[in-house]
C-alpha cells in the first residue's frame, strides 16, 4: 500500500475518529484496541482507512512479493481449511469402513490443495484397501513429487517417512482386524511391501533401530503369506 | 422493341447529424461499459477465479503447511501466558527460497481477547512475542501476519513484518515509528465499518 500515492481522505479518518468513541462504552475491548493499532499506523504510514480498504477490495499490490503474499494469504489458509475439513470427513468414513466415500472426499481435498503431500501419502492408503494398487502407486508419485517440490529440510523428509507409516500401519491394523479385508494377492502384497521397504531404509540408515530391523523382517514374512489371499501373478 | 428504363439511381443519403450523434453516444457507452466491466471484473477478483492469474499467496505459499512448527510456536505462545482460545495459527513455507510465514487467525468470534499480552499496546506485543519465541527461530519463521477477525467472524484487518523488524523494535535498535513504517496493513473496509457500527 505504501507504494500508492492517494491523497489522505482526513474526512475518513474524523469518521473512523466519531465511530470509535461512538462504540468505547460498550464494544468489546479487543475490537477497540486493534483500530487504535490501526489509527496509529495510519497516521506513520501517511495514509488513510479508505486506502487500505481499497487495497483490499480492488487487490492492490505493494510491489513486494512477499508482504502481498502474507496479506493474501488468508485466501490460502482458506483453502486450507476447506480441504482439512474434506480429510477430517474421509478419515471419519475410513474409521466406519465408507472407504468409497473417503477416497472421494480425499479426492476432493486434494483438487483444493494438490500442493499437500501429506493428502497423497493418506490417499496412497486409502487405495491400497479399495485394491487400487495402480492409483496407490500414483498418489505415492504425487506425494514424493510434491515433496520434492517443496521439501527443503531433512527434517520433512523424516516427516514424510513418519506420516507414510503411520497411515500405513492404520491401513494394516484395519487389514488384521477384518478376515475379509484382503481381495487378492497383490491388495495384500502391496500393503506388507510398502511397510517392509519402508522400515527396511530406516533399518539400513540405522542399524541400531532394532524395532524398525524386526518390522522389516515381520512384514517380509508377511509378504509370503499373502498367496492364501489369490494367485500370484506371473509378470 | 420498347427500351426500358431501369428506375432512377436513388441519391445516398449521408447520415446526417443525428446518426452521427446515435454512433458517438453508443461509443462511449460501449467504453463507459468496458470499463464498468473490467472494473466489476477486478473487483470481483475474476481473473484468479478463473485461473487466468495466480494470486501472490498461491504462488509463494501453496505448499504443505509446516504443522510441526506451527504447533510449536502455538505451545510457545502459551508457555508466555498468552490466551490462544480463537487463535489459529499456519505456518506456510516459502515456494523456491528458505524460511516461512507464520500465520495468525484472532478470531474474536470465537473466543479471542487479547489476554495475556501489553494491553497498551497488544497487537505489536502479539507480534513481538510471535516472531521472537524460541520456535519461530528454530522453524526459520521469516515473516508474521496477523488476521484479526471481528465478532461477526470476518476478516477486518490484517498486518504484517518481517521478523528482523519485529525483533529490531523488540531489542530497541528499531523505533515505533520505523516500527510502523515497516509493518503492512490491509483492511476490508466494510467489514470493518459494519464491525464498528456493531
Amino acid at each position: 500500500m505504501k507504494g500508492l500515492t492517494w491523497r489522505k481522505p482526513v474526512f475518513l479518518l474524523l469518521l473512523v475518529g466519531v465511530l470509535l468513541l461512538g462504540t468505547t462504552a460498550c464494544a468489546p475491548e479487543a475490537r477497540e484496541l486493534a483500530m487504535a493499532w490501526l489509527e496509529d499506523w495510519i497516521e506513520e504510514n501517511d495514509t488513510s482507512l479508505a486506502r487500505v480498504g481499497a487495497a483490499w477490495a480492488f487487490d492492490l499490490k505493494t510491489g513486494d512479493e512477499e508482504v502481498d503474499a502474507a496479506l493474501d494469504a488468508g485466501r490460502a489458509i482458506k483453502a486450507i481449511k476447506e480441504a482439512e475439513d474434506l480429510m477430517a470427513q474421509a478419515r471419519q468414513a475410513r474409521e466406519e469402513g465408507s472407504i468409497d466415500t473417503a477416497a472421494e472426499k480425499m479426492d476432493q481435498a486434494i483438487k483444493t490443495r494438490p500442493k499437500d503431500w501429506t493428502y497423497h501419502t493418506e490417499r496412497m492408503a486409502v487405495a491400497i484397501e479399495q485394491g487400487d494398487a495402480k492409483k496407490a502407486r500414483e498418489e505415492h508419485a504425487s506425494a514424493l513429487d510434491t515433496f520434492a517440490d517443496a521439501g527443503k529440510w531433512p527434517r520433512n523428509w523424516e516427516e514424510f517417512k513418519d506420516q507414510e507409516i503411520l497411515t500405513l500401519e492404520q491401513t494394516r491394523e484395519r487389514a488384521e482386524g477384518s478376515l475379509f479385508f484382503f481381495k487378492s494377492y497383490e491388495q495384500c502384497y502391496d500393503l506388507y511391501n510398502g511397510l517392509r521397504w519402508r522400515y527396511d531404509e530406516i533399518c539400513k540408515n540405522d542399524p541400531n533401530n532394532k524395532g524398525a530391523c524386526l518390522a522389516a523382517q515381520d512384514y517380509d514374512a508377511k509378504i509370503d503369506q499373502c498367496q492364501i489371499y489369490g494367485p500370484v501373478p506371473q509378470y | 422493341m420498347v427500351e426500358t428504363q431501369g428506375p432512377p439511381a436513388q441519391k445516398r443519403k449521408g447520415r446526417g447529424c443525428l446518426g452521427w450523434g446515435c454512433l458517438v453516444l453508443t461509443a462511449i457507452l460501449a467504453v463507459v461499459v468496458l470499463l464498468v466491466g473490467v472494473g466489476a471484473a477486478l473487483f470481483f477478483r475474476v481473473p484468479e477465479r478463473l485461473g487466468i492469474r495466480k494470486s501472490a499467496a498461491e504462488r509463494l505459499l501453496s505448499q504443505t503447511p509446516d504443522r510441526e512448527a506451527a504447533s510449536a510456536i502455538l505451545a510457545d505462545l502459551k508457555k508466555a501466558g498468552v490466551d490462544t482460545k480463537g487463535v489459529e495459527l499456519y505456518v506456510l513455507p516459502f515456494k523456491e527460497k528458505e524460511g516461512s510465514i507464520a500465520y495468525a487467525v484472532l478470531d474474536t468470534s470465537q473466543g479471542f481477547d487479547f489476554r495475556g499480552v501489553k494491553e497498551d499496546d497488544p497487537i505489536t506485543d502479539y507480534l513481538t512475542k510471535l516472531a521472537t519465541g524460541e520456535a519461530s527461530e528454530k522453524y526459520g519463521i521469516e515473516r508474521v501476519a496477523l488476521e484479526y477477525r471481528g465478532q461477526g467472524g470476518d476478516s477486518l484487518l490484517t498486518v504484517t513484518a518481517s521478523t528482523d523488524t519485529i525483533a529490531g523494535f523488540a531489542n530497541g535498535t528499531v523505533s515505533k515509528e520505523q516500527f510502523l513504517q515497516g509493518v503492512d496493513a490491509g483492511g476490508n473496509l466494510p467489514a470493518f465499518i459494519q464491525e464498528v457500527l456493531r
